[in-house]
C-alpha cells in the first residue's frame, strides 16, 4: 500500500493557482485539478505531489484550487469550477512568456471529480463559462489527462455524489447530457491520456466511454487500464506499484 | 582528508544541491494579480443554453 495521507480542503470560495516552476522548463505546462467529489479537494496527493513530480521533469505545473460548488456563494453552482478551470488556462496562456511556457502546450489534468472538471474543460471550451467574460484568449487546453476520472453523469455510469454536488439532486436530462463529457467529444477535443482501474468504484466505463468517443472523432488518446488499483491513489497504483507519471511525462513531451 | 578536500567536497555538494533544488511554489489569486489581496471571483450566473 502507498502511504499518502489524505489532505482534504472543503469550502473553497476563493480560487487560487499555485505554480511549480522547473529549473529547466521544457515549455510544456499542466494545470492540475485535484479530486474530491466536488465537495472538497485532495490538494496534496492529487495536487502538490503531482506538481512537484512534473516540475522535476521540466513541466511547469499549476495546482488549481477551484471553487467548490455551493449555493451560498454561487448563483448557479454548476458553472463555478469550469469558470475557474477556464480562467486558469487563460491566465497561463496570457502569462506564458513570463513563466517560460509555450502558449500552445498548455494542458489540464484532473483526478476523480477533478477529472470531470478537466474533461469538461476539454469539451466545453467553445464558449466562456462566465457569460460576462469578454476576454478572447483561447481556453482550449492543448492536451488533457484524466486520472480515474468521473466523466459521465448518466445514470448507472457516473458518480452520484459528484453529480449531486455539481448539478443537484434532481437535474434535468439536459443538465445531465451537458455535463456527460463523453457525449461532448468532437474532432477538436484535445488529445487525451487516461488512467483507470477496473475495480474502481468510479466505474472504468467513464474512461472507456471517453476513449471510445476519442476514437470515433479521430482524437489521439492513450489509455492505461489496470485490473486492480482501486480509486484515489494518486501517482502510484497501490496494488501493482506502477507509477503512471513517467508515462504521462513522455506523452506530454510528444504533444 | 585535508581541509582543502573537505571544502571542495562541501562546495560540490552545495553546488549540486543548488542546481537541482526545486524553486518554492508560489500561490496567487486566480482572478487577480499577485501579490495583491484576493478579489472576489466573478459571481456565477444562470446558465445560458
Amino acid at each position: 500500500m502507498n502511504d499518502w495521507k489524505v489532505e482534504f480542503t472543503t469550502e473553497t470560495s476563493e480560487p487560487t493557482l499555485t505554480i511549480y516552476k522547473p529549473l529547466k522548463p521544457t515549455g510544456s505546462a499542466m494545470v492540475i485539478c485535484p479530486g474530491g467529489g466536488y465537495s472538497g479537494t485532495a490538494g496534496d496527493h492529487e495536487g502538490r505531489q503531482v506538481a512537484k513530480a512534473l516540475a522535476d521533469a521540466g513541466i511547469t505545473a499549476f495546482v488549481l484550487k477551484y471553487r467548490i460548488p455551493n449555493d451560498r456563494y454561487c448563483v448557479d453552482k454548476s458553472l463555478a469550477p469550469l469558470q475557474d478551470a477556464q480562467q486558469a488556462i487563460r491566465l497561463v496562456r496570457q502569462r506564458a512568456a513570463e513563466w517560460g511556457v509555450n502558449p500552445n502546450k498548455i494542458g489540464i489534468m484532473g483526478f476523480s471529480a477533478g477529472g470531470h472538471l478537466a474533461a469538461t474543460a476539454a469539451t466545453h471550451f467553445e464558449q466562456n463559462a462566465d457569460p460576462t467574460c469578454t476576454d478572447k484568449t483561447s481556453v482550449r487546453p492543448d492536451f488533457v489527462a484524466l486520472i480515474y476520472p468521473v466523466v459521465s453523469f448518466r445514470e448507472g455510469i457516473g458518480h452520484d455524489g459528484s453529480r449531486e454536488n455539481l448539478i443537484g439532486k434532481t437535474p434535468t436530462l439536459q443538465q445531465v447530457a451537458h455535463f456527460s463529457n463523453e457525449l461532448r467529444v468532437t474532432p477538436t477535443t484535445p488529445p487525451a491520456f487516461l488512467v483507470h482501474a477496473q475495480d474502481d468504484w468510479v466505474k472504468i466505463e467513464n474512461s472507456i466511454l471517453f476513449y471510445e468517443a476519442c476514437l470515433r472523432n479521430g482524437v489521439p488518446a492513450e489509455a492505461h487500464f489496470w485490473a486492480k488499483g482501486g480509486h484515489g491513489f494518486g501517482m502510484v497504483n497501490p496494488v501493482n506499484g506502477e507509477d503512471w507519471v513517467p508515462g504521462l511525462v513522455k506523452w506530454i513531451t510528444g504533444q | 582528508m585535508n581541509l582543502h578536500s573537505i571544502l571542495l567536497t562541501l562546495a560540490t555538494v552545495l553546488f549540486g544541491f543548488a542546481k537541482t533544488a526545486a524553486q518554492p511554489p508560489q500561490t496567487f489569486p486566480l482572478y487577480g494579480s499577485s501579490p495583491s489581496p484576493i478579489p472576489s471571483p466573478p459571481k456565477t450566473s444562470k446558465k445560458r443554453r
